[in-house]
């Protein structure tokens, strides 16, 4: 992995929503197949960073580059190449509660990559099988269940075939019964598929297991950076030690 | 009370009153369905980022829906003509006031529909890549429909229930023949006893239309 370019670079962002500076000078690389775990206490600014990498908000200083391309500076059509090759993994999901599963699935690979609706169904009922709920492809969102809800939004987003995946607390609406079975989806993207992914997440042993880096944020700035089994078993900083014990007594 | 009661004066008219409730009709389909179409435009413009689309919109809404419809009608039917020289029918009148005040009220109720429907939604379709024509037509517009009918269905009730103010400008419509015949028969009682039983039964019949087109959806929000 040494010296391929990056899949997204993150250099010196600052972000504000009026007065309030939420990034206060946020740099980080993450390379093909890279998986970052980004944690930190609430209101940090960390899917605030997320919708940045994605161009859903705008920032006010630094750079971001996604496959090359700077995020701020992006043409619609560079901005469409970002998000195609971009997926979104949200806390809430946000699956389109109108659209049974299989159409949440296949509506942007029709709509946006021309797919034919045989061939998009195809891809949907084999990523169905793969997050583990095959049987699920005509219900409406409404009738599953968090965790199930979760992996359909993951299908969703790899019906794209993304090689950069955003997960934003994708775990912490669940109830811990579901969220193993979510981990285990997000872990394949990266053993089996090595998608590079940033995943904001305070799960400890998928921080440890799976990630490469991680990232501790803290009010805007980052507060430990470094390789995830050394962030997680020796954090260097009084804060990220303090942090850590908060989470593991949580 | 000595009122004697005579009901066969509906009997006799009754066929009369009845063509009366087509006009009511054909006054209120039209209305409904401008001001429907015209209210989504208002309420997605009402949303746009640009102030030139954005503000004539705000005002546009609120001047028609302070305006009482009755004020309307006199001015479209007899201002507008010395203005432009343009002459519309009774019923045409009717038509234009109904649907400049029920759009500003449609688009009201479209536009909670709209912002209803969470930014997340938003969210969600433009990480895929959808633009923001793609999100309203494939994630909005959907969700906002169904989210809008019972309001929207309300409004177009008001409708028809204003059409009968329409008399004061002679569209001879339920209202208008009930008054005429009372003129003529002194019978009010049946009369209007008999123009509410239209109007209560054209309400009943749009209402069951709607919650029909209600029922068609599949899904249930979350
Ligand atoms: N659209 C917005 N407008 C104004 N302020 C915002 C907006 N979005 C976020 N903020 C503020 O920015 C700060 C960072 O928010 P953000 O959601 O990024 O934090 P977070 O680290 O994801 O927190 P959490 O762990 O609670 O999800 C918070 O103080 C929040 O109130
Ligand atoms: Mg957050």
């Amino acid at each position: 992995m040494q010296g391929a370019a990056p899949v997204v670079k993150i250099e010196n962002v600052t972000k504000r929503y009026g007065s309030l500076e939420v990034l206060k000078g946020i740099s980080f690389d993450v390379a093909p197949g890279e998986a970052v775990v980004l944690l930190g206490p609430s209101g940090c600014g960390k899917s605030t960073l997320l919708r940045c990498v994605n161009g859903l908000e705008k920032i006010n200083g630094g750079k971001i580059s996604v496959g090359g391309i700077d995020v701020g500076s992006a043409s619609p059509k560079e901005m469409l190449r970002i998000r195609l090759s971009t997926g979104f993994v949200f806390q809430q999901f946000n699956l389109f509660p109108h659209m049974t599963v299989l159409d949440n699935l296949t509506i942007a690979p029709r709509k946006l990559l021309g797919i034919d609706r045989r061939e998009a169904n195809e891809t949907a009922h084999d990523l169905l099988k793969r997050v583990g709920i095959p049987e699920k492809a005509n219900v409406y969102p409404s009738t599953l269940s968090g965790g199930q809800r979760q992996r359909v939004a993951i299908a969703r987003a790899l019906a794209m075939k993304p090689n950069l995946m955003l997960f934003d607390e994708p775990t912490s609406a669940l109830d811990p019964e579901m969220r193993e079975e979510v981990l285990n989806v997000i872990r394949s993207l990266k053993e089996v598929d090595n998608i590079a992914m940033i995943v904001v997440t305070h799960e400890i042993g998928f921080g440890r297991d799976v990630a490469d880096h991680a990232i501790l944020m803290d009010s805007g700035h980052i507060a430990e950076s470094g390789s995830a089994s050394d962030v997680f078993r020796n954090p260097q900083s009084e804060r990220a030690k303090k942090f850590l014990k908060s989470i593991i007594n949580a | 009370m000595n009122y004697k009661f005579d009901f066969s004066i509906l009997h006799t008219y009754g066929p009369y009153m009845l063509e009366g409730l087509y006009e009511t009709v054909w006054v209120a389909i039209p209305s409904i369905v401008i001001a429907t179409v015209l209210g989504l435009l208002l309420a997605v413009f009402s949303t746009a980022q640009h102030r030139l689309l954005r503000i004539p919109t705000v005002v546009f809404v609120d001047v028609f829906r302070t305006i009482p419809v009755i004020c309307l009608l006199f001015w479209v039917h007899y201002v507008l003509p010395m203005l432009t020289g343009w002459r519309f029918s009774a019923a045409e009148s009717a038509i234009i006031s109904l649907s400049l005040n029920g759009a500003a009220f449609t688009s009201e109720a479209f536009r909670g529909g709209l912002e209803s429907i969470a930014t997340t939604q938003r969210q969600a379709a433009a990480s895929l890549g959808f633009s923001g024509i793609q999100t309203m037509r494939y994630v909005i517009f959907p969700q906002a429909f169904f989210m809008t009918l019972p309001a929207v269905t309300n409004v177009h009730i008001t409708i028809i229930k204003t059409v009968p103010i329409a008399v004061v400008i002679a569209v001879p419509e339920v209202m208008f023949r009930a008054q005429e015949l009372t003129v003529q028969f002194f019978r009010p009682l049946e009369l209007y006893t008999g123009a509410a039983v239209l109007y209560v039964g054209l309400v009943i019949l749009y209402t069951m239309f709607m919650r029909g087109i209600e029922r068609l959806r599949k899904w249930e929000p979350i």
